[in-house]
């Protein structure tokens, strides 16, 4: 039950981010806008890492370093600069739908670079996934 | 980046937007797969997503250090404001993620989680009515993406 609270905490909290990032959209153009959402995650993420994990900051290593340098580079670079220029463009409403549709372009690069199979589900789930873009995507092309 | 944006106009502009949402999704999708690595392999999530965020910082500052000085010299307060909750709203669910992720399955938790553009089409609704058009069109079609992503999270979860 803790567990189910939390998940919708964390989904809260990111539908609360990119309405919030809409409104800043009006004041600042979205290069300095993603700079601006990076620097307080950053000092309270880190924040906690140092209380919940302050064992493991002695015992990284340079590779560990490479890694978290792609997976920033990815995920908080180009992803959330993408997120914020999509959301200008397109508006929240239909950019977000898009840009949760992570998980499946994570599956298809497992598929790829870690050999997972490709499983009925995985049809099944990207075939809804497509309907529902062609879906929201209809919506201007009409 | 604004020439770009100067000659698109309505739906080109539109679409755009489009194309740059999936962007996000397909960096979103790769750093999910090399958080994974990460995780499996070097640290816990949290020192792993602290340091990337930190990686994630210092690429923005040289990516766009001509705006940043500029921006913050001359742009409304309210910019800072919204971005800066926005920032903290996002590294909240982030740990929200992963104390959920402490408490229950992933399983559980991710349908949990995957429900997000839904919340984000009520708060849109709720708080963007000047700003946003929501229509039924939008509705289901995010409907069909969160239940397609719940599909493919849950048969990757219990594989």
């Amino acid at each position: 039950m803790l567990g189910i609270a939390f998940g919708l905490m964390a989904a809260t909290c990111w539908g609360f981010s990119a309405i919030l990032v809409r409104l800043g959209l009006q004041h600042i153009r979205p290069t300095t806008g993603t700079w601006l959402s990076l620097l307080p995650g950053c000092i309270l993420v880190m924040s906690l890492a140092l209380i919940f994990n302050p064992d493991v900051f002695p015992e990284l290593t340079a590779v560990a370093f490479l890694w978290f340098a792609l997976s920033g580079l990815f995920n908080f670079a180009l992803g959330r600069f993408f997120n914020a220029v999509s959301i200008q463009m397109a508006g929240v409403a239909r950019a977000t739908p898009l840009f949760s549709t992570a998980p499946l372009f994570a599956t298809i690069l497992a598929v790829i670079f870690l050999g997972e199979s490709i499983t009925p589900w995985l049809i099944a789930g990207t075939v809804t996934i497509v309907c529902g873009i062609a879906l929201i995507t209809s919506e201007q092309a009409r | 980046m604004k020439a770009i944006q100067s000659r698109l106009r309505g739906g080109g502009r539109i679409w755009l937007g489009y194309g740059f949402a999936m962007g996000a999704a397909l960096s979103y999708g790769a750093s999910q797969t090399v958080g994974k690595h990460v995780t499996t392999e070097y640290a816990p999530p949290l020192v792993g997503t602290a340091f990337a965020l930190l990686f994630g910082l210092a690429y923005v500052s040289v990516m766009f250090h001509r705006h940043i000085p500029t921006d913050i010299r001359t742009s409304s307060r309210k910019g800072f404001l919204w971005f800066g909750l926005s920032g903290i709203a996002s590294a909240s669910g982030v740990t929200f993620l992963y104390f959920a992720l402490s408490k229950a399955p992933v399983v559980v938790v991710s349908p949990v989680v995957a429900i997000n553009p839904l919340i984000t089409l009520t708060l849109a609704h709720l708080l963007l009515q000047r700003l946003e058009r929501i229509t039924k069109r939008t509705i289901l079609g995010t409907l069909l993406v969160v239940l397609g992503v719940v599909i493919i999270t849950l048969s990757r979860s219990t594989s």
